[in-house]
């Protein structure tokens, strides 16, 4: 991990993923729907946001197991910042998502199952921060939120990808039948979708990898 | 590290195989080229490549700056690591 997050092919890997679902983005034919028109554009951006958030908890979740059975500091290190990207990514999709709601089903928040539960997750998520501040004693504080970590991953999947299927959403693949299928989901959109999910994702550690070498060379500074 | 790289090359090859068009090209509701108003125009006139300039700098720029945090950190983890050996001497 630590060796991998120095490397540098999957940064460049990232950015020429991310310039080409731009321009191909824009430019490539998409899908002719009502309601939505162009603005179909948005799931290269709005979608991938979720995608990379729930990649990122799930870092962030096995690194939390992996400090509970290692008692390295470095893994809550990891653990703690996968985590804040994760919701951080999570947010702009909220944002994103309430931005594309408002144009096509009328209002930016229409109590969607998905909306609400993506709303309960990332509070549960800030209620980890919350947590993480509140207990002085680093030992201590590892250890608790690394189990509240893995707690709220729980949580958030079925918040995420089973309720919203067991009601009506207004969600493309809710209401009993996943997404992805033919319908969901055009070929010529998956030739951007599938690069914009990898380009953002990677991304998203990219920027996380940052802020934990940040941490790991701030704690070295301190000991010293 | 080989561990992981497989796993990181075996994750990009299904992105990969999964964003390759099997099917060829999608099709739209029957009609919809009449029905569905789509900015063609704007596309014609080419002013989408104004669009595309526009986000294509601001992300290329980004991206470079983020390049440079990214330097940034790493002389400071050396400056780190050469006066721990210092004081260690």
């Amino acid at each position: 991990m630590k060796l991998f997050l120095k490397k540098h092919w999957w940064k460049t890997l990232s950015a020429i993923l991310l310039i080409y679902v731009v321009v191909a983005g824009l430019l490539m034919d998409a899908p002719r729907l009502p309601i939505l028109n162009e603005t179909i554009r948005a799931l290269y951006f709005h979608v991938p946001m979720w995608f990379g958030m729930i990649i990122l908890l799930a870092i962030s979740m096995v690194n939390a197991i992996m400090y509970l059975s290692s008692n390295n500091t470095n893994r809550d290190i990891y653990s703690m910042e996968f985590a804040n990207t994760g919701v951080y990514l999570g947010i702009l999709g909220i944002i994103t998502g309430m931005i594309w709601a408002a144009f096509t089903w009328g209002s930016p928040w229409s109590s969607d199952p998905k909306q609400n539960g993506a709303a309960i997750g990332i509070l549960i998520y800030l209620a980890y921060k919350v947590l993480r501040n509140s207990i002085p004693d680093e030992q201590r504080r590892a250890r608790v939120s690394a189990v509240y970590n893995i707690f709220a991953f729980a949580a958030l999947v079925p918040l995420l990808f089973i309720l919203p299927r067991m009601t009506d959403s207004l969600h493309p693949g809710s209401g009993g039948n996943p997404g992805f299928n033919a319908y969901d989901l055009d070929n010529r959109m998956r030739m951007v979708f599938y690069p914009a999910v990898v380009g953002w994702t990677l991304f998203g550690i990219w920027l996380t990898s940052l802020r934990i070498r940040y941490r790991i060379v701030k704690s070295k500074f301190e000991e010293s | 590290m080989t561990i992981q790289k497989i796993l990181v090359a075996a994750a990009l090859s299904i992105i990969l195989f999964l964003s390759f068009p099997f099917t060829g090209v999608g099709q739209d509701i029957p009609g919809a080229r009449e029905k569905v108003e789509m900015a063609d125009r704007f596309r014609q006139e080419g002013k989408i490549y104004v669009v595309v300039a526009i986000m294509g700098v601001t992300l290329v720029g980004l991206l470079i700056y983020t390049v440079g945090i990214d330097r940034r950190i790493s002389r400071l983890e050396r400056e780190v690591d050469q006066s721990r050996q210092y004081h260690n001497h």
